[in-house]
């Protein structure tokens, strides 16, 4: 079955409101029965450039969204010229008549224009923000969208009267001019309906943010980084009602280090950042995994290299992720695909850092990170926290004194913590014995230190036998067996669902093999289902196909075709079938 | 019960005469004086001759990395504000690849006590110029005939400049003034500095035991210093030569960061419990 949905794009320079524009359209249709995907664009600075803010609505979930617009609101000129090509055959344009020239040659002949000062509609000395107001009264009128439901979502942002009236009143005024300029009333084509369950409106950085408190994070350290920094503010805002400390550092090092020092003391710690903060962190990763003090990290990969594309999409730092830091050591990397799993694995991940005592690393991008989907509440009955091995003091005794870092059959020494009788120890970055103590060219090592080096990297990596059973590494979507598999990670799952259910739908045979943990490598599971595929197209957002490298350097196997995208612009479905029927053909 | 027992059976690695075996003996005999409970407090170092103290002493202890001791410090402290945390490491660790994080905690105030084994030299990577050696000093880094081009860091004036709440100097000749001034740090409610002056047997050849004894002048003795005063303090910092003052410069309680947090009021994060987090309310202001 087809979804019918419906593409709005708002756009103008930054100031004018265009996100809050297509957030409170999202969050009016959520309430109202229907799905959202809105997905915002933003340069790197402060005021003017271009911010758009596109939101899909459809009468069933959305997992991804398109380009194509029904609808186009503009603030800006720069609005018009770059997203006119999106325009659908008869699409509504509306736009501020005195900064917007429309070229009609840009444009389909069906295509309904309606200028308008919308910037007029605000009130003397009021702010220019307020034309989202405007622009959402004029959108209403337009498309059929009902005001009564946007009116309801106004009230719920402003918490000043006074605001909630001044930009009720404006948008009221413009509906009704621009309705009465009009031949009949629009009547929107999705139907608004009263939901009986809540969705929320939720974005990958604040499902992760939502996941740590749950988790029973503690403390968060970090300094800004777009698009890593907003799981940090969201700490902020949510976390402290929780007990929730978040420290904001004077460099990434420091901040991994403060995580670091806070998993010592028993807290979990869980810092955000993006590729150049995470490139800060590495040596510290090393640190913690040679002490086995857990900590959880979030990299929300931009464009790259260097300081690269600060606000836009990429998936190229998963070799980096997976790789980081001198020495070999296992660590967790988990590359969310969507809401549900920034929320129910980061909560996972929080427990399995503490089992294994490893870092963890969660592997998200702008794209994710940023794009506010519809999503029901999530379930939290069965969430249980898992501590892992923890010291006890009646292990203890003169005999057998504690040994922090003791050699055990699955590699995993209990932790104890500072105050904990008995408990005392030292944590290394040192290679150490089992006591902890420094193992090279002292007087107390001196005679087996080749043995003690290789137990000690041993005893790390006998961790992952049981480390691996405990993660669900794989997810495979569509029919058992398939003339062609899609194998992505990450962000890409949305889009490619939506693409294999419309290829079902067209007949063609496709599934989908989703890697969610792609450190440590789920070899015998890929191996396993590799077997069974017929053709293989990679789909990776990066230019070198990094997750098939990490595919044959595991299994040997290499994957069919590629559709690598590095343009920094998320995948799209109709994009990936069109791909799917190209490999096909 | 409180653990004081202090003595674990690791043999140190310093040099025969190094100044670090002075340091730990008045370590050790500050914590006695406090009479501290060892499992309750951390000690976080970071890498270098000295920040292998961290090997030798019984109480909760990390290793960090070179340079890193005051952020794992910083998040040890604020994860669990109840133990008594104390960083230690070098002059090259501190002032080096650690200036960053030496400037900011000091800005924080937090209730960390930070020993400094200064003996103006890199002595574990055998002998090259630190941040704190001498200008003109002939390092394996810095040959002659120029050797050290850069001017010297001043460990007390810069911890005066930056925000310590409590900053000293000794000389680890001296180990009961040494234990004397560790024992105040610890006690005092904020960032507490010890520049402690260290001499290294096998690569600092000037800056020798003594050199330090022709030159230390106990503040104590001066007639009328205060050391409320943060200006006569700067003043006094300034003095680096024929004459090095050492003893108390300055302290005053400010409040800390970490006593400040309201989160930090109660129980220890650390102490709180994490078992069925109601998160139902956040996920509503998100409908």
């Amino acid at each position: 079955m087809n979804k019918r949905s419906y593409t709005c794009l708002f756009g103008g320079e930054a100031g004018y409101g265009v996100m809050s524009a297509g957030s409170m359209v999202a969050k009016g249709a959520n309430r109202s029965g229907l799905w959202s995907y809105v997905v915002n664009e933003y340069p790197s600075l402060i005021k003017g450039g271009l911010n758009s803010c596109l939101v899909r609505l459809s009468d069933q979930l959305l997992t991804a969204y398109e380009e194509p617009l029904d609808f186009l609101g503009l603030f800006s000129q720069q609005a018009f010229d770059c997203h006119a090509h999106q325009l659908k055959p008869s699409a509504i344009v509306l736009y501020d008549s005195t900064t917007v020239t429309v070229d009609k040659s840009k444009v389909a002949t069906g295509t309904v224009l309606y200028p308008i000062s919308l910037l007029e509609y605000i009130p003397k000395g009021g702010a220019k923000i307020m034309g989202n107001s405007a622009m959402l009264g004029a959108f209403c009128a337009l498309t059929g969208y009902p005001r009564a439901v946007l009116i309801e979502v106004i009230k719920d942002e402003f918490h000043s009267v006074k605001l909630q009236e001044e930009n009720i009143a404006i948008l009221e005024k413009i509906y009704a001019h621009v309705l009465s300029t009009l031949p009949s009333e629009n009547i929107f084509p999705l139907d608004f309906k009263q939901d009986i369950q809540p969705k929320m409106f939720i974005n990958g950085n604040e499902a992760i943010a939502l996941a740590a408190i749950k988790a029973g994070c503690k403390f968060s350290a970090g300094y800004p980084m777009t698009p890593g920094s907003s799981v940090l503010s969201y700490l902020v805002d949510y976390g402290a009602d929780h007990g929730l400390v978040f420290k904001q550092a004077e460099d990434e090092i420091a901040a991994i280090n403060m995580l670091i020092g806070a998993s010592f003391t028993g807290v979990r710690s869980i810092g955000s950042t993006s590729g150049g903060g995470f490139s800060l962190m590495v040596e510290a990763l090393g640190f913690a995994a040679q002490a086995e003090l857990p900590i959880v990290m979030v990299n929300a990969q931009r464009g790259g290299p260097s300081t690269g594309l600060p606000t836009r999409t990429a998936q190229a730092d998963l070799n980096f992720v997976v790789h980081a830091s001198q020495g070999e050591f296992p660590r967790i990397v988990m590359a969310p695909g969507d809401i549900e799993e920034c929320f129910y694995e980061t909560f996972r991940v929080f427990n399995l850092a503490d089992k294994y005592q490893v870092p963890c690393i969660i592997l998200t991008d702008k794209f994710l990170a940023d794009s506010s989907v519809s999503q029901p509440l999530f379930v939290t009955d069965n969430l249980i926290i898992q501590r892992g091995k923890l010291f006890e003091q009646k292990t203890q005794t003169t005999d057998h004194p504690y040994l922090r870092y003791q050699i055990t059959s699955d590699g995993i020494s209990p932790r104890a913590f500072p105050g904990q009788v008995g408990g005392r120890h030292i944590a290394t970055s040192y290679t150490h014995g089992e006591d902890g103590f420094y193992s090279s060219g002292n007087h107390e090592y001196a005679l087996n230190e080749a043995s003690v080096t290789v137990a000690g990297t041993d005893k790390l990596y006998s961790k992952l036998s049981a480390m691996e059973k405990d993660m669900p590494s794989i997810n495979i979507y569509g029919p058992a067996v398939a003339d062609l598999t899609i194998i992505a990670w990450g962000s890409t799952k949305g889009a490619v669902l939506e693409a294999i259910k419309q290829a079902a739908n067209q007949g063609i045979s496709v599934n989908f093999l989703q890697i969610l943990y792609i450190s440590p490598f789920p070899t015998a599971v890929v191996e396993l289902f590799i077997q069974q595929t017929n053709k293989t197209l990679l789909i990776e957002g990066n230019k070198t196909g990094q997750l098939g490298s990490i595919i044959r350097a595991n299994t040997g196997y290499k994957t069919d075709y590629s559709y690598l995208k590095y343009n920094s612009k998320a995948f799209v479905p109709s994009e990936i079938l069109a791909k799917i029927k190209e490999v096909l053909s | 019960m409180a653990a004081h027992d202090n003595n674990l059976s690791y043999v140190p690695t310093w040099c025969a005469g190094c100044g670090n075996f002075g340091i730990l003996n008045a370590w050790k005999k500050a914590m006695n004086s406090l009479d501290l409970d060892l499992e309750q407090t951390v000690l976080v170092a970071g890498i270098g001759c000295s920040s292998k103290i961290s090997q030798y002493v019984n109480t909760f202890r990390i290793e960090t990395l070179h340079g890193r001791s005051l952020p794992v410090a910083t998040g040890v402290k604020l994860a669990n504000h109840n133990l008594t945390v104390i960083a230690e490491g070098g002059d090259g660790d501190g002032m080096g690849l650690g200036m960053g994080h030496f400037v900011h905690t000091a800005r924080r105030n937090l209730d960390i006590a930070y020993f400094i084994h200064n003996n103006q030299i890199y002595g574990l990577t055998k002998g090259q110029a630190s941040p704190a050696s001498d200008l003109g000093m002939i390092t394996k880094f810095t040959p002659p005939p120029l050797g050290n081009m850069e001017r010297p860091i001043n460990i007390v004036k810069m911890a005066l400049s930056v925000g310590a709440t409590f900053v000293a100097r000794a000389f680890v000749a001296n180990i009961s003034q040494l234990s004397d001034l560790m024992a105040e740090a610890i006690r005092h409610p904020g960032f507490a500095v010890i520049d402690i002056l260290q001499p290294c047997v096998s690569f600092n050849h000037v800056n020798t035991y003594q050199w330090y004894q022709q030159r230390v002048m106990p503040i104590e003795k001066m007639h009328g210093y205060d050391p409320d005063d943060l200006n006569k303090a700067l003043s006094l910092a300034g003095l680096w030569g024929e004459q090095i003052p050492v003893g108390l410069f300055y302290r005053e309680v400010r409040p800390t960061f970490n006593g400040s947090l309201p989160q930090l009021t109660q129980e220890p994060l650390a102490k709180q419990k994490i078992n069925n987090i109601d998160i139902s309310k956040i996920m509503k202001s998100f409908c």
